[in-house]
């Protein structure tokens, strides 16, 4: 066999040299971006009006083995902890009630955020055209699966191991009965997967990742601390590692359209829909599991949105941008109102409707109370006198024959749902940004909370057809959602739902329900 | 005490928060069902942990068949097409959540076993050098077939990949996605670990050129690449229907043409031209082989051959799409017998015989794995006839 | 308590009640005003803490006297004018044992900024990355 030149240098290197040699990451990412290759038919198979740039770049430089090396050391320190020393202390079962409670919601629901994402971001794998940055996509699909089972393994533990299993181990199919989960699919599954791939980006990671999921993962963990729950910040603060990259991600498509004509005409519009669309189901729902959810609290929700969402995601990341054109959103003034109010309006409507939850509910005590009226002044009396009002007629006893749905009734205060994001809202009692709007279109009735949902409906009207739980459910009676939405317990009778955490109160049974004959009707129909 | 605590304090070790946390919790659980999941069907006797963390993670209507919701998509696409729908894709299927991942791997338990591949692909690679085995290599081997169209193939690899974009957003099933989306990170990750050897040979090799520029060059514009470049792009670009770029990718295209350049050129011929770097990537690439194998027949044969309502269906529609991409890819072949024209040519190893034996080899794994379960019939001695008419 | 721009409960975050909600909802407050700061989010964990105590609050103090560090429970929240930067060849001399920018990524649990690699160190700031200033790749001899 001849030895050719470079076999001889190669030689000559090692007698000098014979110090162990390997490849780092980044060497081998860095000759990424010339993975791909021109072809005729090389386009994308879902559309965009942006044109995304060739040489777009990934911030991380990860490569594949590298991934998962990261994340594999990140899950023996998560798991580790939750089967090691987590369960050693039996910490599922020092957990505050109200908390165990809150958890089956947000962990439930984040899991079909993170699941939809893996597909959202398959779509942007797609589209994208700069190999980098379809790396930077791989990667979060794994993340977003990666993030999905965390998200169950939260509900699996607490089953496994907590004080009220009911709910955490069977969200998957109890969740679709109540009036959180349509609002929650618009918010965090379809809105991340149906549409132009830059605006499902700019949903997804420009404003659900970059801004929402700051509170909905790493400031809630605080909460879950102050409340007893170590599992939650092993877990949140884990997936949260992940979130960078995809911020990333989402910031870098925003590069790769930067230089874009489309990007002038369409992006601050798709920003303001992307900010309305996540902000309209996110503000009130988190702040009533965090404030609503929990006994000790850690700051106003308020103040919590104000941080994150206003000053830093506001001023770091739009705000930074303002030079390219990006301006504030639009609808920013009624989703600050939101923030400030929007939660109390939804708890109102969630206790209201609490037997068709997976989860229990608590009315605020006295010192709550005080907290609310301190930090929120005017929740007295808007809210506070109506819930002693509602615990005088016994709303927590199932022997009362008192839902609260009834005092709205009684009260002239139809609830609505807002067609476009599927959250609840009662017109003529609240204090956030919601006001009736009614359209009519091919001989059906749409109601609207809010200009920014009307205008993407008077728009596009075919992307939002989906019908409301008060017309899928009209003419039934409520015990028979119930018991068809496998709403109950294993003993088969008692609701996995409750108005209360205290532990000597009474349970409610579908008996109880029945026996009130609450039949659902749409409010639309009374137009 | 105050219900507003800041600071970083914890219900769990604060003695105060404790103790009125304590006081709040049922003296007795208030549910005995702790099994999440439990209204499920296992695949196996009880229901495992993967499929706890997995399964029903899916949020689509009952008309999807599997799902558990109710109802329309809350927003659609412009003009008004569905999140995800049946029309997707030709398959039918009563339970589209039915598959499982043979090995039963959530994230942690993949990322575990890639993680373990890549730290001691970093100890190979040391001892490699510091061994200095590179000086046995014979150079043309290492500078053309390395350097050109081992980098070529890695071409191959990252479309195959790509082509699992749509197939990750479309499919209507959350197992069916996680292993869709793993089995495209094993596809990346082959075409990086290419990279990652003649970046490796860079190092050890001056001269050797560390450049993408030829490989591609080879990939888009040789004729050894052609027919499969063509292949890749049609799975890639042109196939909208999920399943079938599954199905043409990992049932016809990679046990045929993958199989034959990965096993029997590169990793098979390799010691005889004094490489003993080549397998230790190409055997990665086989476990990913093997392991995406397990995943995918069981998708269209555990799954959807054998559908009670729509398996002879499905089987029939599976006859099909063999019959359009089996051809391409048997021309993909044929194409890719040019290389053994620029190899020093070893009797016994790259002469006829010794290829005829190798592509038995790879068609006969395919018979037996992929053709037999779905009673496809395919003449492979013709096949290979075919194939071999490549040879110069 | 902190008395810097940069703090947790720094300007209207010290106020309460009708105090809070007349700052929140003046005018000037219904847009987004644009921040030079930079946020970062560490996962508590033994070597962040390290990092954090030794090299952040220690030995690089005076690389940025504007940052802030405060306990959140299960992380430390850090915010600073600028950016913050780690380099991971200087936490590995610290702890004694190898720790790449990837082991630093682990417990690293948000940005708000715009964060990258290159080659062991880990930066999070405020410019604009890919936009003003051009992203880099590893150079190799």
């Amino acid at each position: 066999m001849a030895i050719s030149a470079a076999t001889k240098a190669a030689t000559d290197a090692l007698a000098v040299n014979r110090a162990p040699v390997s490849v780092g990451a980044q060497e081998v990412h860095r000759w990424m971006q010339s993975f791909t290759w021109d072809f005729e038919k090389n386009r994308t198979k879902y559309s965009t009006k942006y044109k995304m740039a060739n040489d777009t770049k990934e911030q991380f430089k990860l490569i594949a083995k590298e991934y998962a090396r990261m994340e594999s050391v990140k899950d023996e320190r998560q798991f580790g902890s939750l089967q090691d020393v987590l369960t050693r202390v039996d910490a599922a079962n020092r957990v505050h009630p109200k908390w165990n409670e809150s958890m089956k919601v947000i962990s439930n629901f984040l899991e079909v955020g993170e699941y939809n994402a893996i597909a959202a971001t398959g779509m942007l794998w797609d589209s994208a055209t700069a190999p980098e940055q379809k790396n930077g996509y791989l990667g979060q699909v794994l993340d977003e699966i990666r993030h999905t089972n965390q998200c169950g393994y939260i509900n699996y533990y607490f089953a496994k191991q907590g004080q009220d299993a009911a709910g955490h181990n069977d969200a998957r199919r109890t969740r679709a009965i109540g009036p959180l989960w349509k609002g929650m699919k618009r918010v965090f599954s379809d809105g991340f997967i149906s549409g132009d791939a830059v605006e499902c980006s700019i949903n997804l990671q420009l404003v659900g990742e970059a801004c929402f999921t700051n509170p909905l993962i790493v400031a809630v963990t605080e909460w879950a601390s102050a409340n007893g729950d170590e599992m939650t910040p092993t877990v949140f603060l884990s997936i949260e590692t992940d979130e960078l990259r995809h911020m990333a991600n989402g910031y870098q498509t925003v590069v790769s359209i930067a230089n874009d004509a489309a990007a002038s005409k369409y992006l601050n519009t798709d920003l303001n829909n992307a900010f309305w669309t996540q902000q309209k189901y996110f503000t009130p729902v988190l702040g009533m599991m965090f404030e609503y959810g929990s006994h000790f609290k850690v700051e106003p929700w308020v103040k919590t949105w104000n941080r994150w969402v206003y000053e830093d995601w506001g001023g770091i990341w739009i705000g930074r941008l303002g030079k390219y054109g990006v301006q504030s959103p639009a609808s920013l003034r009624d989703a600050k109102k939101d923030a400030y109010w929007a939660h109390h309006d939804l708890f109102m409507l969630a206790y209201a409707l609490w037997p068709t939850g997976f989860f229990r509910l608590t009315l605020p005590t006295a010192e709550e109370a005080e907290w609310y009226e301190a930090n929120y002044p005017g929740w007295y009396d808007m809210y506070g006198k109506v819930y002693e009002e509602w615990k005088a007629r016994g709303c927590e006893d199932p022997n009362s024959g008192f839902l609260p749905l009834q005092w709205f009734i009684e009260n002239n205060h139809p609830i609505y749902i807002d067609r476009v994001s599927q959250v609840p809202f009662c017109p003529s009692y609240c204090k956030g940004a919601s006001t009736l709007r009614v359209l009519e279109f091919n001989g059906k009735k749409h109601s609207f909370s809010d200009q920014w949902g009307e205008r993407m409906w008077l728009s596009e009207p075919e992307r939002y057809e989906c019908q409301n739980i008060f017309e899928q459910y009209e003419g039934r009676e409520l015990s028979e959602v119930i018991a068809e939405g496998h709403g109950l317990r294993s003993d088969g009778k008692t609701l996995i739902s409750q108005p209360h955490t205290n532990k000597d109160g009474k349970l409610w049974t579908l008996d109880d329900i029945k026996k009130i004959n609450c039949v659902f009707s749409d409010p639309l129909k009374a137009l | 005490m105050s219900i507003e605590v800041s600071g970083g304090r914890r219900g769990l070790t604060d003695p105060a928060l404790a103790a009125t946390i304590l006081a709040a919790i049922p003296d007795q659980p208030l549910e005995t069902q702790r099994k999440m999941n439990y209204f499920m069907t296992p695949r196996g006797k009880r229901i495992n942990e993967y499929e706890v963390l997995c399964c029903y993670t899916q949020p689509t209507p009952d008309w999807i068949p599997g799902g558990l919701d109710w109802g329309d998509w809350t927003q659609k696409f412009h003009g008004g097409r569905p999140s995800w729908s049946n029309e997707s894709t030709e398959m039918r299927s009563s339970d589209w959540l039915k598959h499982r991942d043979p090995a039963f791997r959530w994230h942690a338990l993949y990322v575990k076993d890639k993680a373990e591949e890549w730290r001691y692909t970093d100890r190979f690679l040391k001892a490699y050098s510091a061994d200095g085995q590179v000086r046995s290599m014979d150079p043309v081997w290492r500078d053309e077939v390395l350097g050109d169209y081992l980098g070529a193939f890695g071409f191959s690899e990252y479309g195959l990949f790509n082509s699992h974009s749509s197939v990750v957003r479309d499919c209507l099933g959350d197992t069916l996605r996680m292993s869709s989306a793993m089995i495209g990170l094993d596809k990346v990750d082959n075409a990086q670990m290419i990279q990652m050897e003649r970046t490796f040979l860079a190092k050890l090799v001056p001269g050797f050129p560390e450049s993408t520029d030829i490989p591609k060059n080879e990939w888009t514009k040789g004729a050894i690449f052609k027919g499969s470049r063509e292949v890749v792009q049609q799975i890639w670009q042109e196939t909208y229907d999920w399943n079938e770029i599954l199905f043409s990718g990992h049932m016809i295209y990679d046990p045929l043409f993958g199989q034959f350049v990965r096993r029997e050129f590169f990793s098979r011929l390799s010691s005889y031209y004094g490489d003993t770097l080549t397998p230790f990537f190409i055997n990665q690439m086989q476990l990913y082989f093997s392991q995406t194998k397990g995943i995918t027949t069981d998708m269209f044969h555990t799954c959807l051959a054998s559908d009670e309502a729509f398996g002879d269906y499905n089987t029939r529609l599976m006859h099909v799409w063999a019959n359009k991409w089996l051809p391409r890819t048997i021309t993909a072949l044929k194409d890719f017998m040019g290389i053994f024209a620029k190899i020093p040519e070893i009797q016994g190893v790259t002469d006829k015989p010794a290829i005829e034996a190798a592509l038995n080899r790879v068609f006969d794994d395919w018979k037996h794995d992929f053709a037999d379960p779905i009673g496809y019939k395919a003449d492979t001695a013709a096949l290979i006839k075919t194939v071999l008419t490549g040879l110069k | 308590m902190s008395t810097s721009s940069n703090a947790y409960g720094a300007g209207i975050m010290a106020k309460t009640g009708k105090a809070f909600a007349d700052e929140y909802f003046s005018e000037e407050n219904q847009t987004v005003h644009e921040s030079n700061e930079v946020v970062l989010v560490l996962k508590k964990s033994d070597e962040i803490n390290s990092v954090v105590h030794e090299i952040l609050l220690g030995d690089r103090k005076a690389d940025n006297p504007t940052l802030i560090v405060e306990d959140r429970a299960g992380y430390w929240w850090l915010k600073a004018t600028g950016k913050i930067e780690v380099d991971c060849t200087e936490v590995s001399e610290l702890l004694g044992k190898h720790f790449s920018v990837y082991d630093l990524l682990v417990d690293v649990s948000s940005t708000i900024g715009r964060a990258y690699t290159l080659g062991e160190t880990f930066t999070i700031t405020s410019e604009l990355m890919g936009l003003d200033v051009k992203l880099q790749d590893l150079q190799t001899a």
